[in-house]
């Protein structure tokens, strides 16, 4: 083989990523620039790879400089190069895939499932980091983002004052509470969890948890550009669920809810079961009564996750619930519902580029700290977990907690 | 303008016209690459075309499409998403945008109804019916009827306005969203071009045509520039051929703007109506 052609193996983009749809959404761009003046990792990096624009204009280049020879070339069009191609992968990986980009474009572009396109397109050409390829390996191998033994799923139940008994597949149980790699996994969040359960318990709702046999729901995967990967996961969960014959799953993790609710049937077709987020969970039960809300001492404010918001579209269930504590003082931070700020945990970014992922995350708290609130209450274990963090780092004394948390709190003893 | 001019005129029309062609057909050739949901990653691209027209007629015969429609005016044309943004973008956006779409049509338009139905045929009918001896095809083809006139040079204007506010936000106010390069500035300038172009053309049409002032007045700023080149001593025979090759320039410069258009942003005046069109009926969940 020829250098050249060596060359261009490692470099040869395949259109066949792309749906004709985004196709032609990268022929639409605007160029007018929007997506920047919103995009929560351009404003903290200013590397103009980053930003949407830049990634659709460049894949856009690339494209045709690579089908159209010397005619595009005319228009400045080259096809890419081990240099471009390397700056690209770099601005499609420090992206949170918020999706603030599609909220405020002029032309509707879906950006979130173009970045993942592109991210699919990378990882074939072996462009993408190679932290994603221990990722996948680590959840090829443990089933799980952290690499601890999946039987231990249900180690953050070790805490409660009575470990429940239908804890582990417990056959009969109408609703499985599928925690996530990271409730299950990272202690700094393992009150998620613990507070969900025991809600669950005192409502005298009948559940269980797929114990070890949880895999991860394939997110991180999907999102990394390795959707492949992810089917394997997929079919595995939604047999244990099936097992079990229950006829709801319910997530607290706004990603895992996405998934199962979005992704998975176009996987395993009709899952034979509802799935539901856990903040639609307990409204549900506040609505119905079986809840009953007391006060709730602090000022708080809400942060809406990524995932539940923008990408599946919930904004008011985890709002209901605030707003049936009686006496609540709520305020909503200066950007919220579409336009909320991505608290910098989304993406894989963190494994890209933790220092960015953390000025993310730091410009949310501080939109936080702006309300007065002395409380985030939010609805997403990683959320919890990375806005948790980042005030601690910022020395910021504001307390983050999840809805089911505020909900177990407001119950009283 | 006379036979021969016409011919050359022609041919370079159709040469570039073709190439447009060729551009449009690579474009369609590369997005039939592109993955069609519900066909394997390999399909053919006329397999691909197939199932692209089914699922199209299928659209259109849908409730969708009364969505579509309204999306593509409203979001796609009318642009309200930026109107509710920025007043000032929205209406220097609109002002190019609509004033190009409008030219555009009425200059293809004229061009047609000089070739074609100019002496027009006494009785004789349009394919739907229509006497072609009727008022507007009149008033397209006779360059100095006032409404004409007036409509060509008011969009221009329009259009100028337009590109005032545009170049200002790029170059004098420099919006720090905005990023300019090369390709940004050559289109900008090929429009401007354009448009100062048609009324240069305009004052040489006048005055190798003779156009009579009580006429020529409906294009005031042709007219108004007439009049000062028209101050240089040269005959009649000489204002023709100058008007020939500023008119072959203008039509020149538009045909490179076409032919730009595919390969460049130019193309997303085409495409980002389809798109939001397209993601507004998909957004509805219906057949698009």
């Amino acid at each position: 083989m020829s250098e050249e052609a060596k060359r261009d193996q490692g470099t040869k983009l395949s259109i066949g990523h792309f749906t004709g749809r985004q196709t032609l959404e990268m022929l639409g761009c605007t160029r007018c620039g929007e997506c920047i003046k919103w995009c929560p990792t351009y404003a903290e990096a200013e590397r103009d790879e980053i930003t949407p624009l830049d990634k659709i204009t460049t894949m856009r280049s690339f494209l045709l400089g690579q089908y159209t020879g010397p005619l595009g070339r005319l228009f400045g069009h080259r096809k890419p190069d081990d240099a471009s191609l390397a700056r690209y992968a770099t601005g499609t990986y420090d992206c949170t895939l918020c999706g603030r980009c599609h909220v405020v474009c002029p032309v509707q572009i879906r950006t979130r499932e173009l970045w993942i396109a592109m991210r699919e397109q990378l990882v074939e050409l072996n462009r993408h980091p190679e932290l994603m390829n221990r990722l996948r390996e680590t959840v090829n191998a443990s089933h799980n983002i952290s690499g601890d033994p999946n039987e231990r799923r249900t180690g953050w139940s070790a805490n409660l004052a009575q470990v429940p008994a239908s804890l582990d597949r417990q056959k009969g149980a109408e609703v499985v509470y599928y925690l996530g790699c990271v409730a299950a996994f990272y202690p700094m969040v393992y009150s998620i969890p613990q507070a969900f359960v025991q809600i669950m318990e005192r409502v005298g709702v009948r559940w269980t948890t797929l114990g070890g046999e949880e895999w991860c729901c394939g997110f991180p995967l999907t999102i990394a550009g390795m959707g492949a990967d992810a089917d394997e996961l997929a079919r595995h969960n939604v047999a244990a669920v099936r097992e079990l014959g229950a006829k709801t799953v319910v997530m607290a993790c706004p990603s895992c809810y996405h998934t199962w609710k979005h992704e998975y049937p176009h996987i395993v077709g009709d899952l034979g079961f509802q799935v539901v987020h856990a903040s639609e969970f307990l409204r549900d039960l506040v609505t119905a009564g079986r809840i009953k809300l007391g006060a709730y001492p602090d000022p708080i404010t809400y942060h809406d996750p990524c995932d539940l918001g923008r990408t599946s579209g919930i904004y008011d269930a985890p709002r209901e619930i605030i707003q049936a504590i009686p006496g609540i003082q709520f305020t909503e931070m200066k950007d919220s519902r579409e336009y909320s700020l991505c608290c910098g945990g989304g993406g894989d970014v963190e494994m890209a580029d933790a220092a960015l992922s953390q000025a993310v995350g730091k410009r949310r708290i501080l939109q936080a700290q702006d309300t007065g609130a002395k409380t985030i209450v939010t609805a997403c274990q990683q959320c919890k977990r990375t806005l948790l963090g980042t005030a601690r780092r910022e020395k910021v004394r504001i307390k983050t907690i999840d809805v089911s948390e505020l909900v177990l709190e407001a119950m009283g003893s | 303008m006379g036979h021969e001019r016409l011919i050359v005129f022609w041919i370079a029309h159709l040469a570039l016209l073709s190439l447009f062609g060729l551009e449009i057909l690579i474009l369609a050739w590369i997005w039939l690459g592109a993955r069609v949901p519900g066909l394997p990653r390999d399909a053919s691209r006329l397999r691909k075309l197939a199932v692209i027209i089914g699922r199209m007629l299928k659209g259109i015969f849908s409730r969708g499409i009364i969505t579509f429609i309204v999306a593509l005016v409203l979001d796609g044309m009318v642009h309200r998403r930026l109107f509710r943004t920025d007043k000032l973008r929205w209406f220097a956006h609109s002002t190019v945008f609509w004033s190009f779409l409008i030219l555009g049509v009425l200059s293809t338009i004229t061009g047609v109804a000089v070739e074609f139905f100019n002496p027009i045929p006494a009785n004789r009918l349009s394919p739907i019916g229509i006497p072609l001896q009727n008022p507007i095809i009149d008033m397209l083809v006779d360059m100095d009827n006032p409404v004409t006139a007036i409509l060509n040079e008011g969009f221009g204007l329009i259009m100028l306005i337009g590109l005032f506010f545009v170049l200002w936000r790029r170059y004098g106010k420099r919006d720090t969203q905005l990023r300019t390069k090369g390709p940004d500035t050559t289109l900008l300038v090929l429009l401007a071009i354009v448009v100062l172009g048609g009324y240069v053309v305009e004052a040489f049409r006048f005055l190798a045509e003779g156009v009579p002032a009580n006429e020529a007045i409906f294009g005031p700023i042709g007219y108004l520039l007439s009049l000062i080149l028209g101050l240089l001593p040269l005959s009649r025979e000489v204002w023709e051929v100058v008007h020939f090759v500023f008119f072959f320039a203008h039509f020149l410069t538009v045909s490179l703007l076409l032919f730009a258009m595919p390969f460049s942003k130019f193309f997303h005046t085409v495409m980002s109506p389809l798109v939001v069109a397209l993601n507004a009926v998909e957004e509805k969940g219906g057949a698009a």
